[in-house]
């Protein structure tokens, strides 16, 4: 080779000598340009696919499991075994919002306040020292606590967190050489550096009431509740007497001093509830309008209290069904409605009203079963601004778990001792939990404690809900709102936008492509496709604006016509066929270039008589008004029916036709002549539409009459925004593609195929749709694959004209609201990184995926086709 | 099987011809599908700056209703509504329902003048206008203002400062030609137009609140082409007013170019190296025809997935990155960390990536072999084959898809809605200021504006105008793209296989 070169460098023909060797420029030129373009071309492909990846990464969170580690050196003493033996056992315990302080409660009705990291004592207050308190209650996440007494008196008690911020000089130097995140102690309080450099003074506020007197006997059981007429508390005495109070606050002008005044009436336990046990819990909900009184087997009295304080028992319940468990625990969770309950068989439920139909009384029910057989449950803890709940057991466990969702998130183990006191931080990022021994601090990471698999799949039973439910509702004005985050309602809307639009279009996208391809003049179809692919690029904002604010009213005024067209178009088109064959053989193949304007004739001529005939259809068939008729207040379902079996009847027949009814034109062949045949073939399409007709209304009466009406599922009340008006929008959207699709797919069929069939005496018709279809049918199926695609993917058009409610229904005259639509208007306002957030991500990536099934299907479809299509 | 002689009845079923009509029908919907739509935006774009007639209704129970007619329909009656009319009301009634196959005529007035009646439109029922009720009185104004929307009044009076300049209309007109149409701005102080309202009080609109005035029950064909055209003019160029209503929409159009060239200059680079180096470089087999299959399903990939995508991505990793890096003094409040028009771009730009990809790759295959190997043999680089001979063969393919990509990106709006257009934007994002070009500004769009003015708009049915009119705009621009990447296809390969050897 070498030498090759060096032999015809010296022996040139011309005596010129040209240099073998490339200029270095090209050789640079070249090396950059391929390192660059393999560069950008990689790069680009990489960029494109990151897509799918970067969903994947955004949504992998919601599924990992949840972390809860110890933080070791965060003890602290907390009760009676303690160097701090004065302090009897623990009760309740919270922390402040930046998880720094924490507050205890105690069977004595001393509040401690300590350092949450190394569990240093900051403050100790006694409310009233020297009167033994018999009850204590800390109610709900708003620091409430009520303490009962030994003389029959009770006291409410306000322990807040005073938060306020200063700068360096307000503060004692001792401070200034915090660094960001570090915390130092200061008079009771704690001091933290913030991010903005700022110190953040954080006080416990403890705000005593005077206490009120109730009653003599000691106050065994007391429980309170906010409610917007002021503080309902419900206390029980020794002596079996029910105290019902009223507290309101009031200021003294003078003084600025809060005054407490109360209003109330004592009842008898007895006069209230069956049952003669002794009650082991009282609890009073949200509304402070229902009082439960639980005994030691779970018996429990629910009794109903009135705005004036009157009670009356209305239901009893067995919290604990199992006859050997007891009930060891009881408690809310976020919200005051449902209601926690731990056995000391290790069973831990929630329970909350359920209304079995809407104008029904509330029932207790139990709704969650989460757990079985871990221990005796000795404390609950909930948090205050979701469902997570946590459950301490006798030998030292802790158990978090998601209520609603019921997952299971984490457990732990203190070790020694049954767990008195737990609690949540409020933002959800560390738990204490005590035992006699000690305070523990876990780290918790449980960012979306609320989604599992089968919450977002299977239907999920939430709080005043009758019954398990598919839900997307995803944010609400109230505090103790659960976002409900099922994709079922969504998938449903993106199968039902889909399955509409492809119904509409599919058939005509088809069908148009069939005509173009085969029945149109080459120059005709090279004029034609480009204007129906022109339709693809119509701005789907565009569609959906017209959707919503053309067609949609416009449909609703002429919903009979619509109907009436959906029929009459067909018939007229196959009666205009009759018509047409049955002109002389001469003059049909002059027109034959201007049957689409005798179709689009036929077509007009279908629309006037459908608007000629709709009053008079109305009349008989909806009972003079459709929309009244669809809401079911007037007529019978027959109609509806009818419109629904006209379809399948007319499949039905013609079916019929094409085996037997042929045969009865072909005996004739001989001797008739040519428009004598067609007033027979007419003739037999007015029978087969007068037999479609008699057999639809037959079928329609028989299932009418049988008590099954179509209004309620198919069709049922109208909504201007419905699957009606989507899918006709849609059809703007995949018919030009599907269309372009299949057109190519006829049109690559090779000409000599046509040419033999034609060749050998079959008509167009017969070479059409039996030589070029079946080698097609894989590109024509990929076609519609890919129209699929689209239609799932679609986005403005279902957001516009969908009216976007996330229910399942059926009925074509109802709105939806799509995966697509749902992206559109949801996230913009969703929190970076929140479930919420996350979820939508995960709505993404399903939609991805979908299409890109699809889309992978037709593709490989089509590379088979093209490879088939090549052998012919 | 029985063999069927061929005779004129088999020849008859044999030509199929009702499953030939419902093919043929197919097509003709699909066609009057398109046609339809095009011709009814079309239609509603054009006439709806078109200047009416200000019609002066006298009802039978003696209101007066001064107004442009917006549209006219029939309705069906509530039950009993005869019983709530006066009499000769009642009769007129009666007769129409009977004529009309119990439906009634009625028209929407649009007769302005919110800031005085509360609202903008007036149903008024045929019925209720007795014989002659009907009038077009010659002064009647209307008024193009710029807040509280149109006002419709008859010109009394040209007033200054309280003092009544010229009591005759025509005079009063002059002076308003004067004054408004012929000054300099800014507009005279003090100066207003005294007119008289339906209800017969007069009303005073300072000269500074009006766009645009004219008389319309006077104008010739000239007068109302001008009126026409003005419209359009400030249509395309002036900013929106009234919650976008009323006005123009140049922050949109602008907006939606620069978004669109943001995105071209980003996508075809890219978009032509990638096919490049998938068609003359890689290496072929498995892997590279699985690359080419993903990127062609991409393309089918749902652009609002590319939406979610731009807005977790771009807005808020990178430019949340951004951000902490050198806007850290800005922050909480995002300079790049949310919606914008680079963002918008990119997104745009990975959106079309495959459908450039899949274009060119089609424009560099269709190049045949034999020009490569002839350039080859001729001693030529593979850069230089590429540079000289595959690019410019290959010219016209790779135009149609950069062409096809800008009219998708100009027409997409759901990814824009969650990377960076906005109902309104009042700084352009490309403006006089320092440094001129601001990548991290949110922008309007055309697509958007039409989404925001036809479903969060209060007041609709004014904004209807503006809806048909940007629609029309929207579509005229991607039609012509379209149609600009029709002849590419067609007459620059033409040109081009013309001297294939």
């Amino acid at each position: 080779m070498n030498r090759n070169a060096q032999q015809s460098g010296t022996g040139s023909f011309t005596g010129q000598r040209f240099s073998r060797k490339p200029r270095k420029s090209v050789l640079f030129t070249d090396t950059l340009a391929r390192r660059l373009i393999t560069a950008s071309g990689i790069g680009s492909i990489i960029a494109v696919s990151l897509v799918g990846l970067f969903l994947v990464w955004v949504v992998l969170p919601l599924f990992t499991p949840t972390g809860l580690e110890e933080v070791s050196e965060s003890v602290q003493s907390t009760g009676a075994a303690s160097a701090d033996s004065a302090v009897p056992s623990m009760v309740h315990q919270a922390m402040d919002d930046y998880g720094s302080l924490v507050w205890s409660l105690h069977a004595d009705g001393t509040i401690l306040v300590h350092e949450v990291d190394g569990g240093k004592l900051l403050a100790r207050r006694i409310v009233r020292p020297g009167v033994s308190v018999t009850a204590v209650k800390a109610s709900g996440h708003q620091g409430r606590v009520l303490l009962g007494y030994a003389d029959g008196t009770m006291q409410t008690v306000k322990v807040g967190f005073d938060v306020s911020y200063h700068n360096d000089s307000d503060l004692p130097d001792t401070f200034a050489s915090l660094s960001v995140g570090e915390r130092a102690s200061h008079e009771q309080g704690l001091v933290e550096r913030t991010p903005e450099h700022q110190l953040r003074l954080s006080r416990l506020t403890i705000q005593a009431d005077e206490p009120v007197s109730l009653g003599t006997d000691p106050i065994v059981l007391i429980d309170g509740s906010e409610t917007s007429g002021g503080l309902v508390v419900a206390a029980l005495d020794a002596a079996g007497v029910l105290f019902d109070r009223q507290l309101r606050w009031r200021k003294n002008l003078l003084t600025g001093e809060l005054r407490v005044r109360s209003t109330g009436s004592d009842l008898r336990l007895e006069d209230l509830r069956a049952s003669r046990g002794t009650p082991v819990a009282l609890v009073l909900n949200d509304a402070g309008d229902r009082l439960l009184l639980a005994e030691i087997d779970g018996t429990t009295s629910v009794l109903r209290r009135d705005g004036e304080g009157e009670y009356a028992a209305v239901a009893a319940v067995d919290l604990v069904p199992d006859p050997n468990a007891k009930l060891t625990a009881l408690a809310f969770i976020a919200g005051r409605v449902s209601l926690a309950v731990g056995d000391d068989q290790g069973g831990l439920s929630v329970w909350f009203p359920v209304r079995e139909t809407p104008t029904s009384q509330p029932r207790l029910q139990r709704v969650h079963e989460l757990d079985e057989h871990h221990g005796v449950v000795t404390a609950l803890a909930s948090s205050g601004r979701s469902r997570l709940l946590l459950a301490g057991y006798r030998d030292g466990k802790i158990r978090l778990y998601h209520v609603t969702s019921h997952r299971f998130l984490g457990e732990a183990d203190l070790e020694q001792g049954p767990i008195v006191a737990a609690a949540i931080s409020p933002r959800e990022d560390l738990i204490l939990a005590a035992n006699r021994e000690r305070n523990a601090l876990f780290h918790l990471d449980a960012p979306h404690p609320d989604i599992s698999f089968s919450a977002l799949l299977r239907p999920v039973w939430y709080e005043g809900y009758p019954g398990p439910v598919y839900a997307w509702q995803s944010s609400a004005a109230t505090d103790t709102f659960e976002p409900k985050l099922s994709l079922v309602p969504l998938i449903y809307g993106t199968l039902k936008a889909t399955f509409y639009s492809m119904l509409f279009g599919l058939p005509l996208a088809l069908l148009a492509a069939l005509y173009t391809s085969e029945f149109l003049h080459r120059r005709t179809r090279s004029r034609i496709k480009p204007v129906i692919e022109t339709m693809a690029s119509l701005p789907s904002v565009v569609l959906g604006f017209l959707a919503a604010l053309v067609m949609a009213p416009f449909v609703e005024r002429v919903l009979v016509q619509v109907l009436a067209v959906l029929f009459c178009a067909p018939f007229f088109l196959l009666l205009g066929a009759h018509l047409w064959q049955m002109l002389p053989r001469r003059s049909l193949t002059r027109l034959e270039p201007w049957r689409p304007l005798a179709v689009l004739i036929a077509l007009v001529a279908g629309m006037w008589c459908s608007w000629q005939w709709a009053g008079p259809l109305e009349q008989i068939g909806f009972a003079g008004d459709v929309k009244l008729w669809l809401d079911g207040q007037i007529g019978s379902g027959i109609t509806g029916w009818f419109v629904l079996l006209l379809a399948p009847a007319a499949l039905l027949v013609g079916w019929w036709n094409t085996i037997q009814g042929e045969v009865l034109i072909r005996g004739r062949g001989p001797g008739w002549i040519r428009w004598q045949l067609g007033m027979l073939d007419l003739g037999r399409f007015l029978a087969s539409t007068a037999a479609t007709i008699v057999l639809a209304l037959f079928a329609a009466w028989m299932l009418s009459s049988s008590g099954w009406d179509p209004r309620g599922s198919m069709m049922d009340t109208y909504v201007q925004r419905n699957a009606l008006v989507v899918g006709f929008a849609m059809g703007f959207a995949v018919i030009p593609i599907i269309y372009s699709i299949a057109e190519d797919a006829l049109s690559a069929v090779p000409d000599h195929l046509r040419a033999a069939s034609l060749g050998a005496g079959a008509t167009p018709w017969q070479t059409a749709f039996k030589v070029v279809v079946p080698p097609a049918m894989s590109g024509l199926f990929s076609a519609g694959m890919i129209g699929l695609g689209r239609a799932v993917g679609e986005t403005m058009i279902v957001l516009m004209a969908a009216g976007n409610t996330p229910i399942m229904e059926m009925n074509i005259f109802n709105g939806f609201r799509t995966l697509s639509a749902n992206l559109a208007v949801e996230l913009p306002e969703a929190v970076q990184n929140s479930t919420h957030y996350r979820t939508l991500f995960l709505a993404a990536l399903t939609l991805f995926i979908m299409t890109f099934l699809l889309n992978t299907i037709a593709e490989v479809v089509r590379q088979h086709f093209r490879r088939k299509s090549s052998q012919l | 099987m029985s063999r069927i002689r061929a005779n004129t009845a088999t020849a008859l079923l044999a030509r199929g011809e009702p499953m030939v009509w419902l093919s043929g029908g197919g097509l003709v919907v699909a066609l009057l599908m398109v046609a339809g739509l095009v011709g009814f935006v079309f239609w509603q774009g054009l006439t709806t700056f078109w200047p009416g007639p200000v019609l002066q209704i006298q009802t039978r129970d003696g209101n007066v209703v001064l107004g442009e007619v917006t549209r006219q329909e029939s309705f069906r009656p509530e039950p009993g509504m005869a019983e709530l009319q006066e009499k000769s009301a009642a009769r007129a009634l009666k007769e129409e329902l009977a004529g009309g196959a119990g439906r009634l005529e009625r028209r929407l007035i649009r007769t302005g003048n919110y800031e005085l009646t509360g609202e903008h439109f007036q149903w008024v029922e045929q019925f209720r206008i007795p014989m002659g009720g009907q009038t077009t009185p010659p002064w009647a104004l209307v008024l193009e203002r710029t807040a509280w929307g149109r006002f419709y009044g008859e010109l009394v009076a040209y007033v200054v400062d309280d003092s009544i300049l010229s009591t005759d209309s025509e005079s009063a007109w002059a002076l308003f030609r004067k004054n408004h149409d012929g000054a300099e701005d800014p507009l005279p102080e003090g100066h207003a137009l005294r007119l008289r309202i339906s209800t017969g009080v007069t009303h005073d609109v300072p000269l500074q609140d009006i766009v645009r005035a004219y008389a319309p029950n006077q104008l010739g064909l000239g007068g109302k082409i001008g009126v026409y055209f003005g419209r359009w003019f400030e249509f395309l160029t002036a900013e929106p007013r009234e919650a976008n209503s009323e006005g123009g929409v140049w922050p949109a159009l602008f907006g939606t170019v620069i978004m669109t060239l943001g995105m071209t200059i980003l996508v075809v680079p890219f978009g032509v190296m990638a096919a490049l180096y998938l068609r003359e470089y890689a290496q072929g087999g498995l892997m590279i025809s699985m690359v080419r299959i993903a990127i062609n399903n991409l393309a089918g990939v749902p652009s609002i997935v590319f939406g979610v995508f731009g807005l977790g991505f771009f807005s808020y990793i990178i430019g949340g990155s951004i951000d902490a890096i050198f806007f850290a003094d800005k922050l909480p409040n995002p300079t790049f960390g949310t919606g914008g028009i680079m963002w918008a771009s990119l997104t745009l730009a990975l959106m079309t990536l495959p459908v450039v990809i899949v274009t060119t790759e089609e424009a560099l295959a269709a190049v045949p072999n034999s020009m490569r190997e002839g350039s080859y043999a001729c001693g030529a680089s593979k850069w230089q084959t590429i540079w000289r001979v595959v690019l410019p063969r290959s010219l016209p393919g790779i135009m149609t898809g950069a062409i096809l990509a800008m009219a998708r990106g100009a027409g997409e709006v759901a990814p824009l809605m969650l990377v960076g257009a906005v109902k309104l934007a009042p700084e352009l994002p490309v403006d006089g200021v320092f440094p001129f070009v601001h990548p991290e500004r949110s922008f309007m769009h055309l697509g958007f504006h039409i989404f925001d003015l036809g479903f969060q708009s209060q007041n609709s049915e004014a904004a209807k105008p503006m809806v048909f009119t940007t629609t029309m705009l929207l579509m005229g621009i991607i039609l012509f793209l379209n149609g600009a990447a029709i002849y590419f296809r067609s007459h620059l390969t033409r040109k081009f296989t013309g001297s294939k050897f």
